[in-house]
């Protein structure tokens, strides 16, 4: 962008969300050009730099970010939302130049609902403080993925997001009752006021993993729960991850566990030997139930006569209390994958008889590059299958920024293809971003026209988070 | 030059995300940059390839050192330490941001951040001679909140002892520490500070703010520097005459909550006298869900002075969370938070000594 049209549209931006709310300083631009996603981290870490936006923009309302798209459709500048950038799919990255419009300002409770149980919040409040907030109250969101303290109420909306109770209480989208969305043309939209009706197709679906592709979510309604009575944890080993998939989807028909996490032979083995001194082979699944103390004595009843039927070893709770009370450990530093290695969550989803094939097909694709290894376990479960959480790791990748690139994106390649080819899909809970964009098309087919032509319609000018999902 | 501490410090922050949640800065202002990641990150790019350093000074002042992020980290990263470090560069460099050179030039000149010669003719009184306890109200209080020291003075008044207030022109080098980081002129100026309190012959030095009281307590024994005198909290050491029984209190109804000091839960471990004075007054006290070593920071003093605007949002946003508890008035015991917090729209501000003052 020329310096004329620089200052032209940074004195616009001013007039809109008020002066000391937009920058186009180079330490705004800088910690805005990296979110979680390896491979811009991978350029900071070589001393390289990675793409920047021409300007920062904080507003602080619905009608502050209409503004802005209004100025920014006009001159056809990109516009890139910026939650907590804690994506791990380079979905904020402002790869093309242009306005980061970072949310982090609207971080308001507008209304808690102690009668219908609902809580309507601004999207860029950090979603672990809206916990608090209802905590203080004596409820929860129960929406508690690990980046929970990292990443912004529109954020998780914006990649359709998963929290480690969800076999329980749901994705995101089961959570979310409405939506406020800003469009390129400025005007602010809402969904319907509740989400269940035969009012149209919901509105709510078009805009909950749309990845700030069509729109700037602002403001978001969701369910409150009350805390459970009682959360009860119980380790299992199986004697294969067969038997424990079965176990589980059993569980989730007549049990409905908040947490089932079922660990491949490969994480078992590190694992097992931390629970009972020695190691074992098999398939370790660790279960929380909860709810009311007499509800819960039942369905641990009902747990151990299912898991008994498929022969596995009853590991008592120990494991289970010590992993919730120090679940976000393993994500801070020096105890969490990090630099220098080469790493990524493959994350899928599909029905209890792909799972495996899934499974199979993706460590085969993954660990056939050199190097290269590979580890999973299964959480989230839903009636008819589960998703599988994945991680590739190779220790030594290469130094060289372009070389490592490539490589990366081969091994996401062969590991999505991998899901796609045997009925999963490109992911689960992390989004698509730039990582995945490409690949959507494979799994989408001529269906991709759908998104193709709900985004030519909202953004005529392709303003919206460029090069992001495929669209 | 940073140290191999900050560098590895750095190293883990610059990709992490994890504390942002607690940082009184980033709540408060929703700045990406207003955290432990972004400045690690800075850092991280300027050591790698240099020149980026006059680009984010403003970056790295925007920080109350409350170690929030610290408290918060599983590992146990102290961010502080780099941003310490970097302040310490940028002041050698000649690259410190106009407004906070102004409160630097100050602190030079008068030895508070607020560029006020204190009149210590006006606390004559107060001011004795030969006293067993010397009380160090610092700059803060004597400027910003006069009434909340006389309030104090009176206590130990009416606890029968024989205090006299240590002379405040002469600075504890707290914010000297924050904004200059551990350099040689800093230290000199603090074994000046523990020789003029030395020299008073006192048993024991009262601190009433808790950014004064960890240099005495924590950094000069660890530069070396040494205060002939036992080094107290104002808020233990009041708890401690309530519990010997000095103090006649009438009880009081009403509901409060109360505001932890970063600096006195965090870095000197201390929650529960304040706790222990309210409960003796007789007040009803609802905890907030940031408090004890989880609290949050109200922006202090040394920040207000360069960047009030984010201090205001800071105290704004403190001073609704207090109100949510559903309290009628909000205790600090801290002259600094006092000044922060006092006079906003959600809930009123009352000192704890002068709170005590009026019911003994
Ligand atoms: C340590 C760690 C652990 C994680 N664990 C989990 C987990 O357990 N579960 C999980 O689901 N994810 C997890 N993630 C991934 C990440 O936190 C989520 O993808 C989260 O949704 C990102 O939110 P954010 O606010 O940081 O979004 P950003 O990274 O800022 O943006 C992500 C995408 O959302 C868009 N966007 C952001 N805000 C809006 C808005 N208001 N309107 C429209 N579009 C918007 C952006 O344009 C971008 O495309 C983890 C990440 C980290 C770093
Ligand atoms: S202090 Fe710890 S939690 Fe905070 S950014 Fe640094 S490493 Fe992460
Ligand atoms: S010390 Fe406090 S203000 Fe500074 S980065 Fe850490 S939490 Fe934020």
């Amino acid at each position: 962008m020329n310096d004329f049209l620089l200052n032209t549209v940074y004195f616009e931006l001013g007039d809109a969300v008020g002066r000391e709310n937009v920058s186009i300083r180079t330490a705004d631009k800088l910690s805005h050009s990296m979110d979680y996603f390896w491979l811009p981290r991978m350029y900071v870490d070589r001393g390289e730099f990675p793409p920047e936006a021409d300007f920062v923009v904080y507003p602080g309302s619905a009608q502050e970010v209409s503004k802005v798209l209004v100025i920014a459709n006009y001159y056809k500048i990109p516009v890139y939302t910026w939650g907590g950038g804690s994506g791990s799919q380079g979905g904020a990255l402002p790869v093309k130049g242009g306005i980061i419009l970072d949310t982090k300002r609207m971080n308001k409770v507008l209304d808690f609902d102690e009668r219908s149980m609902t809580v309507t919040v601004e999207a860029g409040m950090i979603f672990g403080r809206l916990e608090w907030y209802a905590n203080e109250r004596g409820y929860s969101l129960m929406h508690y993925p690990s980046s929970i303290n990292c990443g912004t109420v529109g954020g998780f909306l914006a990649h359709n997001g998963i929290g480690v109770l969800s076999t329980k209480y749901g994705k995101i989208d089961d959570q979310c009752l409405s939506l406020e969305v800003v469009v390129p043309n400025g005007q602010i939209l809402q969904t319907s006021p509740v989400p269940k009706h035969s009012s149209g197709p919901s509105l709510l679906g078009v805009f909950i993993g749309s990845e700030g592709t069509f729109g700037v979510i602002t403001k978001a309604t969701f369910k409150l729960f009350k805390m459970p009575e009682v959360r009860k944890f119980r380790a299992f080993l199986f004697k294969s991850v067969t038997d424990g998939i079965n176990a589980g989807r059993d569980l989730v028909h007549r049990v409905k566990p908040s947490i089932i996490r079922l660990y491949d032979e490969a994480e078992t083995v590190s694992l097992i030997r931390k629970v009972i001194g020695f190691a074992k082979p098999g398939a370790f699944m660790n279960v929380a139930i909860e709810g009311d103390a007499d509800n819960v004595e039942l369905d641990e009843k009902h747990m151990l006569e299912i898991v008994g039927k498929y022969g596995a070893e009853d590991l008592g709770a120990d494991y289970g209390e010590k992993w919730w009370e120090s679940r976000l450990t393993f994500f801070y530093p020096d105890k969490c994958l990090d630099f220098p290695d080469m790493y990524g969550t493959i994350d899928t989803v599909s029905t209890y008889s792909n799972i495996e094939k899934i499974y199979d097909a993706m460590k085969a694709a993954v660990e056939s590059f050199e190097g290269v290894r590979f580890i999973a376990h299964f959480s989230h479960w839903y009636e008819w299958g589960c998703m599988m959480y994945d991680r590739f790791i190779m220790d030594n990748p290469p130094e060289d920024p372009d070389e490592a690139f490539r490589l990366h994106n081969e091994i996401w390649n062969a590991g999505v293809r991998a899901a796609l080819e045997n009925g999963g899909v490109i992911n689960d809970h992390h989004g698509v971003g730039i990582k995945l964009g490409r690949l959507m098309k494979e799994q989408y087919g001529p269906s991709m026209e759908v998104f193709e032509g709900i985004k030519e319609k909202l953004d005529p000018n392709g303003i919206m988070n460029p090069y992001k999902m495929g669209v | 030059m940073l140290t191999y501490e900050a560098k590895k410090t750095i190293n883990a922050c610059r990709f992490c995300w994890m504390c942002r949640h607690v940082c009184p800065v980033g709540v408060a202002t929703g700045k990406e940059n207003n955290g432990p990641r972004a400045k690690a990150m800075f850092l991280y790019l300027n050591e790698k390839k240099g020149n980026l350093e006059g680009e984010i000074a403003q970056d790295l002042y925007e920080c109350a050192l409350c170690n929030a992020c610290a408290a918060n980290c599983e590992t146990g990263y102290e961010p502080a330490i780099y941003i310490r470090e970097a302040r310490a560069n940028l002041a050698a460099g000649g690259l410190v941001p106009e407004k906070v050179e102004r409160v630097i030039d100050a602190l030079e000149r008068t030895g508070n951040v607020y560029g006020a010669n204190i009149d210590m003719q006006a606390w004559e009184k107060e001011c004795k001679k030969d006293c067993g306890v010397l009380v160090y109200a610092g700059a803060a209080a004597l400027i910003k909140t006069p009434e909340n020291v006389r309030a104090f003075l009176s206590l130990l008044n009416k606890a029968g002892l024989n205090a006299s207030l240590a002379n405040a022109n002469c600075s504890s080098v707290a914010a000297e520490y924050d904004l200059l980081g551990d350099v040689a002129e800093v230290r000199e100026k603090a074994t000046k500070c523990a020789s003029e309190l030395s020299s008073h012959g006192a048993e024991k030095l009262i601190v009433l703010d808790p950014s004064d009281a960890v240099m005495f307590k924590q950094k000069y024994p660890a530069w070396g520097i040494r205060v002939d005198m036992e080094v107290v909290t104002a808020t233990s050491f009041v708890a401690g005459l309530i519990d010997a029984g000095k103090l006649n209190i009438r009880r009081q109804s009403g509901h409060v909550t109360y505001h932890d000091p970063c600096r006195l839960a965090r870095d000197l471990d201390e929650t529960e006298a304040a706790r222990h004075i309210i409960a003796a007054m007789g007040y009803e006290l609802s905890e907030m869900l940031e408090s004890r070593k989880l609290t949050r920071c109200c922006g202090g003093q040394v920040l207000a002075a360069h960047a009030p605007e984010i201090v205001e949002k800071m105290a704004a946003s403190r001073a609704e969370e207090a109100a949510r508890t559903g309290a009628e008035i909000l205790v600090t015991a801290c002259p600094g938070c006092f000044a922060n917090l006092d006079g906003g729209e959600y809930i009123e501000v009352a000192d704890i000594f002068s709170l005590l003052d009026r019911c003994t």
